[in-house]
């Protein structure tokens, strides 16, 4: 007898039944936020996850998850069937029951499938979803609970589906009788028909592959239930359903694809017993009747499209994309560093080829090179977009932590979440959780004010936090910003006096009081709250961002907020750049950063402001790269200036040569080098030299510091 | 764990299955059911008897649809003169269960049941 390894299956099941656990977390959220708790396609989109984690589970052997996920899926079901227990406490219970799962999968992948150290908390949950009635537990297997009554007639649905099965099904633990009885429980079966024929005699027959094929004529309520049925059965079966909405010349096109995984002949049997009609399995007379519909229509894999859309009715576009058959292909994410490690040297490569090239004034080679230039072109975007993610997901992730804090902190506090969309490298994603969570608990817990005291500020009783990310120069930045009470500046200065970072607060605006919150011994594990501080200060979130060479900037106003930015740079391999010189120096800088280039003005120099520039008659401050790299090297006769644009200001570069955009491959900085502030990589020049890549955020901040550090370090002086 | 039984009783060939006929099962039951097609060309009256199936999935009943089409290639006249409950609940759904089938095999009457 043949063993099958499901070592595989089951790495990827633990990735996908998380994916399904926070989809999950997501709806429940969705329902305690105020979406209409009867709303069907939420609801059944919950069952749809419970229902393949258990499913899943029980395949690749997590009992203990199979087991418990089924009463929850089993709660859900009564749930669809118009029962109403999702009242507020349910939401809470079925939210620990998605911690639950994912502490399960935490096991699981352990090695342990049974998760009996789990079984006391196993209990109280499901006596807690058992509060909602008896037998929750027993809707799936027993025909006589929810759904189970067939409809008899009048409203819902007609069909009939028909079902070549992949080969691998039986092998993968897909029984088709199986998925057929649980279908029967929820919708009246009329008849059923095998085609026996298409079983070839034993001598010829593989046992373990399948060669089912099999008519189902009945009706349902709701059409989504044979793709709940069947949804296990997507690979490399053919499942064509037809409903009463279909027309004839559509479910004629729709035939096709079965009629080239089966001959005629071999289907007759379906024809005449009326499976297929004689007006769907001919031509349609005329053109008229053969209206466009997508050849793809459900017909491969699932009738999941046609559950959720039948003709005629509307479909909004997020439930289309929820339907349509999405196909992902799971890479390590090694491999996809590795691709882009080499993409970089594949256009340092090709940059040395360019500039070869060029030597030999060789025209046709020239030509060849510039095509070649092109693909690699192509071919890095590509790469580059593989490790792009959007930052959604990880702000979605708070809607739980709000959602629970709050309700622990008394406080009424709406997430909102702006620009989900933006995305950035993956590895900076995974790093920026903890200090994000850090700043939502920051604003969460001193930020926001409890309703009594909004009301009494005149404020809503409810508070927001807002979540917002957005592309910004060649940057990600990301906000994280509450309408509460700001940061009260006296008690800074009182803490910060006390812990000894200052010894008077003489000559400090607000913006430098803002600041000491990021200083070393500011926050301290005995005044911190259990929920924002575990020992954690913002001088750590600080270094976290500067580590990952970003930059966190405070804005607060009494009474009206806080906002904390988080500037983050791509930390892509490769980006466009502008390359400058000074001297033999080669620096380049983010392309996107650059405002213009042009040569210094006679006069622009202002002899009274030595770190200004009259640029146009305005004053711009600019920085001269070759005092700040220490190049010993007489100044050419015309430099140019190059402004950048850093956050919200524009600064001045100064340079003595312009060389004009780039794709440049960074390579990190590492070992003694990788704290240097303002540069943030190097990169091999397809001459061989090697050029610095700038952080122009860190360079201008670095300026800004140094100018105004005698002023801010008060005990410092005297 | 599936048993096949056969058995030579008054000119019919009766075949017995008991236990599971499931996805695990089948490969060794189809082994075993050709040997049997090889060695037993005479008589051409088969019987199956599949009263003590405890367990039976699609693959299973696959493989009696199989049987089926080969006991017709072979010329001999099969039919099934008992059916355990899973079966027949497992057959029905899939449609290939009533008074005259049970799984492309044909039911004996009940005159033609073996004791």
């Amino acid at each position: 007898m043949s063993t099958i390894d499901i070592s595989a299956a089951v790495a990827t099941f633990l990735v996908e039944g998380r994916e399904l656990a926070e989809e999950l977390e997501r709806g429940l959220l969705k329902l305690d936020e105020g979406h209409d708790r009867n709303d069907p396609e939420l609801i059944n989109a919950l069952f749809r996850a419970a229902h393949t984690i258990k499913g899943s589970a029980g395949i690749v052997g997590i009992d203990s998850l199979g087991r418990f996920t089924h009463r929850v899926e089993s709660l859900l079901d009564r749930v669809r069937s118009g029962e109403p227990l999702l009242d507020d406490a349910m939401i809470t219970q079925l939210l620990r029951c998605c911690d639950h799962i994912n502490k399960l999968l935490d096991l699981a992948a352990a090695g342990d499938v049974e998760g009996r150290d789990l079984a006391a908390v196993e209990g109280e949950l499901l006596a807690g979803l058992d509060r909602s009635g008896t037998g929750a537990h027993s809707a799936v297997e027993s025909p006589s609970n929810s759904g189970a009554t067939p409809p008899s007639s009048g409203q819902g649905n007609d069909f009939r589906l028909l079902a070549l099965f992949g080969d691998d099904c039986l092998r993968h633990g897909m029984d088709p009788a199986s998925a057929l009885l649980y279908l029967a429980s929820l919708a009246r079966i009329d008849d059923t028909m095998v085609l026996g024929q298409l079983v070839p005699a034993l001598d010829r027959l593989d046992a373990e592959t399948c060669h089912l094929a099999i008519a189902i004529r009945g009706h349902c309520e709701r059409l989504a239930v044979i793709d709940e049925a069947f949804e296990f059965f997507r690979e490399g079966s053919c499942l064509l359903l037809i409903s009463d909405h279909d027309t004839p010349a559509q479910t004629h096109e729709r035939l096709q694809r079965l009629r080239q995984r089966a001959s005629d002949e071999q289907l007759q049997p379906w024809r005449q017993a009326g499976f297929i009609q004689d007006t769907e399995w001919n031509a349609p007379q005329s053109p008229a009747t053969a209206e466009a519909r997508p050849a793809s229509r459900g017909v491969e894999g699932t009738p999941g499209a046609e559950a959720a859309a039948p003709r005629g009715e509307p479909t909004s576009a997020p439930a289309a994309a929820a339907a349509a058959p999405a196909r992902f292909v799971r890479v390590p994410a090694p491999r996809l560093d590795e691709l882009i490690q080499q993409v970089g040297e594949l256009v340092i490569a090709g940059a040395g080829v360019d500039v070869l090239s060029r030597d030999t004034r060789n025209g046709r080679l020239q030509e060849a090179v510039e095509s070649l230039m092109k693909l690699i072109d192509s071919i890095q975007s590509g790469a580059l977009q593989l490790r792009m993610v959007p930052i959604g997901e990880t702000f979605s992730r708070f809607q739980r932590v709000v959602r629970d804090v709050s309700r622990d902190l008394g406080k009424n506090i709406h997430l909102d979440i702006v620009g989900g969309d933006t995305e950035l490298d993956k590895s900076m994603v995974e790093r920026i959780g903890d200090p994000l969570m850090h700043l939502v608990r920051n604003a969460m817990d001193h930020g926001l004010e409890t309703p009594t005291e909004r009301v009494a500020a005149g404020k809503p009783e409810q508070g927001t936090l807002r979540l917002r990310a957005f592309h910004d120069s060649g940057n990600v930045v990301v906000e994280v910003s509450d309408d509460g009470r700001g940061l009260n500046t006296e008690r800074i200065v009182a803490k910060a006096i006390e812990r000894g970072i200052v010894s008077s607060a003489e000559g400090m605006n607000d913006h430098d009081i803002h600041q000491l919150i990021f200083e070393p011994g500011f926050s301290t594990a005995e005044q911190v709250t259990s929920l924002s501080g575990r020992g954690v200060g913002m001088d750590v979130v600080k270094r976290s961002i500067e580590s990952l060479r970003g930059a966190i900037t405070l804005n607060s106003r009494p009474g009206e907020g806080t906002l904390m930015q988080l500037r983050l740079p791509l930390t892509l391999a490769i980006i466009d750049g502008f390359m400058v010189g000074v001297d033999a120096a080669r620096f380049i800088l983010p392309l996107d950063m650059v405002v213009e280039c042009i040569e210094l003005p006679d006069g622009a120099m202002l002899p009274e402001r030595p770190k200004y520039l009259n640029l146009r008659g305005e004053v711009l401050p600019y920085i001269c790269l070759r005092e700040t790299f220490s190049i010993d090297a007489p100044m050419v006769r015309r430099p140019s200036v190059v402004v950048v644009r850093s956050g919200g200001t524009k600064t001045g570069l100064l340079v003595d040569s312009l060389h004009g955009e780039i794709q440049t491959v960074i390579k990190p900085m590492t070992g003694i080098f990788r704290h240097l502030r303002s540069i943030c990589g190097t990169s091999i020049l397809g001459t061989g030299d090697i050029a610095l890549i700038l952080d122009v955020h860190q360079l201008v901040q670095g300026s800004v510091e140094r100018a105004t550090r005698p002023t801010v370090n008060v005990p410092t002086n005297p | 764990m599936m048993n096949i039984e056969p058995s030579d009783q008054a000119g019919r060939f009766v075949v017995r299955v008991t236990g599971a006929l499931t996805i695990a099962e089948v490969g060794d039951a189809r082994s075993v059911m050709i040997d049997h097609l090889r060695t037993h060309t005479a008589p051409h009256t088969w019987e199956f008897d599949l009263g003590d199936v405890a367990e039976i999935d699609s693959a299973g009943v696959q493989l009696l649809l199989a049987v089926a089409n080969s006991t017709t290639e072979h010329q001999i006249h099969a039919s099934v003169v008992r059916t355990s409950p899973v079966i027949d609940t497992v057959a029905k759904a899939l449609g290939l269960a009533n008074g005259v089938h049970c799984c492309g095999l044909a039911r004996a009457s009940s005159r033609e049941t073996c004791a």
